[in-house]
């Protein structure tokens, strides 16, 4: 089969996250990298005389890690997802994802997730700035459509 | 008109789920040529509503209507067919969803 043509890369992904006012707010600006994994339960057997398994297929999962900028400003990337941890009652925000923008066409992944925890390290001899991680999980289904508008 | 092949984002949380048949007339022709590229819509190619079962007596009385297909007749608004040939909204509504379920889905030429 010929090499494709359509290969796309993430340099203008658009990544979205509902902020305090569940407002969907683009933090693509304060952020560089998102891993999203999904996965699906597998179970195995193999019965007598057979050499191979069978296999059956359960329940879906899939998370989510955020690699944002620690900045200052307000209804960026960190100002809202250190808002919604510290938050009483974190709740759901919606996560969107378009790849590989956000324009007609493109693959848009969303979920309303629960936020896992923010992790990062405060180093003295680091001039560069701090890179937060964020995990996501998923309060239900994650899903795919194409973006029309 | 298009059939949606993929479910389709249209903003603010709404969706078009795959089976669905659009006009996408928000879309200019670049926009509707990325999503047939992307598989996300197919076009509908139309016969004509003498062919569809139980239509042919039918069609001649909407074909006088200057509809000739079925995406003509799907095109029409409710009301002024509903009007022009002397029956109920509702009846309408209900011969659109019956023509809906027999439009034929062009394959694609991708392989």
């Amino acid at each position: 089969m010929a090499q494709t043509t359509t290969a796309v890369n993430a340099c203008d992904a658009g990544i979205w996250l509902d902020n305090g006012t569940l407002t969907p707010t683009d933090i693509g600006g304060s952020a560089n990298n998102v891993d999203m994994n999904f996965d699906q339960e597998i179970g195995e057997f193999r019965t007598f005389g057979s050499r191979w398994p069978g296999r059956l297929e359960c329940g879906k999962d899939a998370n989510f890690t955020l690699n944002v900028v620690y900045s200052s400003a307000a209804d960026e990337a960190f100002d809202i997802l250190k808002t919604w941890y510290f938050a009483s009652s974190p709740g759901n925000r919606t996560l969107s994802v378009y790849i590989p923008d956000k324009n007609v066409g493109s693959d848009h992944f969303q979920a309303e997730c629960k936020i896992e925890g923010l992790s990062w390290t405060a180093g003295s001899d680091e001039a560069g700035p701090i890179m937060v991680t964020v995990n996501l999980l998923p309060d239900g289904e994650a899903t795919l459509s194409t973006l029309a508008t | 008109m298009y059939r949606v092949l993929k479910a389709l984002d249209t903003g603010g949380g709404r969706r078009i789920y795959p089976g669905s048949l659009v006009w996408l007339d928000w879309l200019d022709e670049a926009g509707i040529g990325i999503l047939k590229t992307v598989g996300a819509i197919c076009e509908v190619h139309p016969p004509p509503l003498s062919i569809l079962p139980g239509w042919k007596r039918r069609s001649k009385r909407v074909e006088k209507l200057g509809l000739l297909d079925v995406v003509a007749f799907m095109g029409a608004t409710t009301e002024m067919v509903a009007e022009a040939l002397g029956v109920k909204p509702n009846t309408v509504d209900r011969w659109k969803h019956e023509v809906s379920e027999w439009l034929i889905v062009k394959e694609s030429n991708n392989g």
